[in-house]
């Protein structure tokens, strides 16, 4: 049992600490991880300090999100708007055509019913495809992957202008 | 702010824990309460909570707010006992966690994060980061830095680019 008596790293509440720049970097997290995609790269364009954590290995961690722990953020690589259509598999996104990453604004975050989905590695880039029955099929990449990566031709025929610029 | 005797005991057989904020308030508040801060429930099991529990990191109005809240949810952590407590429903605990981090100003809301972090009450540090998080969702940076009274270090340049990299965030 921890004695009670050391406080943690960011218990200097006494101090003037009383904005959200001056906040301890676990608790600054603590904030950001609760944000949509969107809002995280808003944040990057606040300050320094903000701009350092997100650059964080977390936000490009390649692993599933920990139930109870907010998920690290999301964004549609590529959407597959047909009810019907399946995801590529992972190997299936790996060569030929470059993608470059967009969103359209006001989509959402991966739903809840692929964040139990394990994240696939595509390169070296982590990948989430989901299918969430009745809903349009995505793959998600995280939101600070690099801008761009490698497509199988097999998977092209399914992009959409909408979201996708190759 | 009962200045009791830390043995004292309730009615409903608990033991009493006196609090005491960093400006020298007194809280008199029941085991049941006081154990939802982790931090406190540890020092009760490790029973060095006999002359009171000094926070220094927190102060009286912001501990205030934290007894509030603790003693509303005092009957989650099943203080079966205490009737007076176990009495508020679910709905009550949600207008009553709604209305607290919902008429905070922004220094007091930071003090009142920083205050359930020290104490580890985890349920009130997510409510308090969830509340800044949707202070932050939506905003524009030059709205959020004006939000919480962040200064721009970055140079106009440098703003730019990092505006360009991901520039569909930043449509309207």
């Amino acid at each position: 049992m921890d004695n009670a008596a050391a406080p943690p790293s960011s218990g200097a509440a006494g101090k003037e600490m009383a904005t959200a720049g001056a906040l301890p970097d676990d608790l600054l997290d603590e904030i950001l991880l609760r944000l949509p995609a969107r809002s995280i790269l808003r944040c990057r364009a606040v300050c320094k300090a903000w701009r350092s954590r997100t650059s964080h290995p977390y936000f490009l961690e390649p692993t599933p999100p920990v139930p109870g722990k907010s998920p690290a953020p999301w964004c549609t690589l590529l959407h597959f708007p047909s009810p019907n259509s399946a995801p590529p598999s992972a190997s299936d996104l790996s060569a030929t055509a470059t993608a470059t990453r967009r969103r359209r604004s006001g989509a959402a975050d991966p739903p809840a019913s692929c964040r139990c989905r394990r994240p696939q590695q595509c390169g070296s880039l982590p990948v989430l495809l989901s299918s969430a029955p009745g809903t349009a099929s995505c793959v998600w990449c995280p939101v600070l992957a690099p801008a761009s990566f490698a497509l199988a031709s097999t998977v092209t025929q399914w992009r959409s202008q909408e979201f996708f610029a190759g | 702010m009962a200045a009791a005797a830390a043995e004292a005991t309730t009615d409903g057989g608990g033991k009493m824990i006196i609090l005491i904020s960093a400006d020298g308030k007194r809280f008199e508040v029941t085991e049941a309460v006081a154990s939802q801060s982790q931090l406190i429930s540890n020092m009760i099991e490790d029973d060095c909570t006999e002359n009171g529990v000094r926070l220094p990191n927190v102060d009286g109005d912001i501990l205030t707010m934290v007894v509030d809240y603790c003693n509303m949810h005092a009957g989650d952590a099943a203080a079966a006992g205490d009737t007076m407590k176990a009495s508020s429903t679910e709905e009550e605990l949600k207008k009553f966690d709604a209305e607290l981090v919902q008429a905070l100003e922004n220094p007091v809301l930071f003090k009142l994060i920083l205050a359930a972090n020290f104490l580890n009450i985890k349920s009130l540090l997510d409510m308090t980061c969830q509340r800044v998080a949707d202070m932050m969702s939506g905003k524009t940076p030059e709205q959020m830095r004006e939000t919480f009274s962040i200064e721009n270090d970055f140079t106009p340049e440098e703003e730019a680019a990092i505006r360009q990299e991901n520039a569909w965030a930043f449509d309207d």
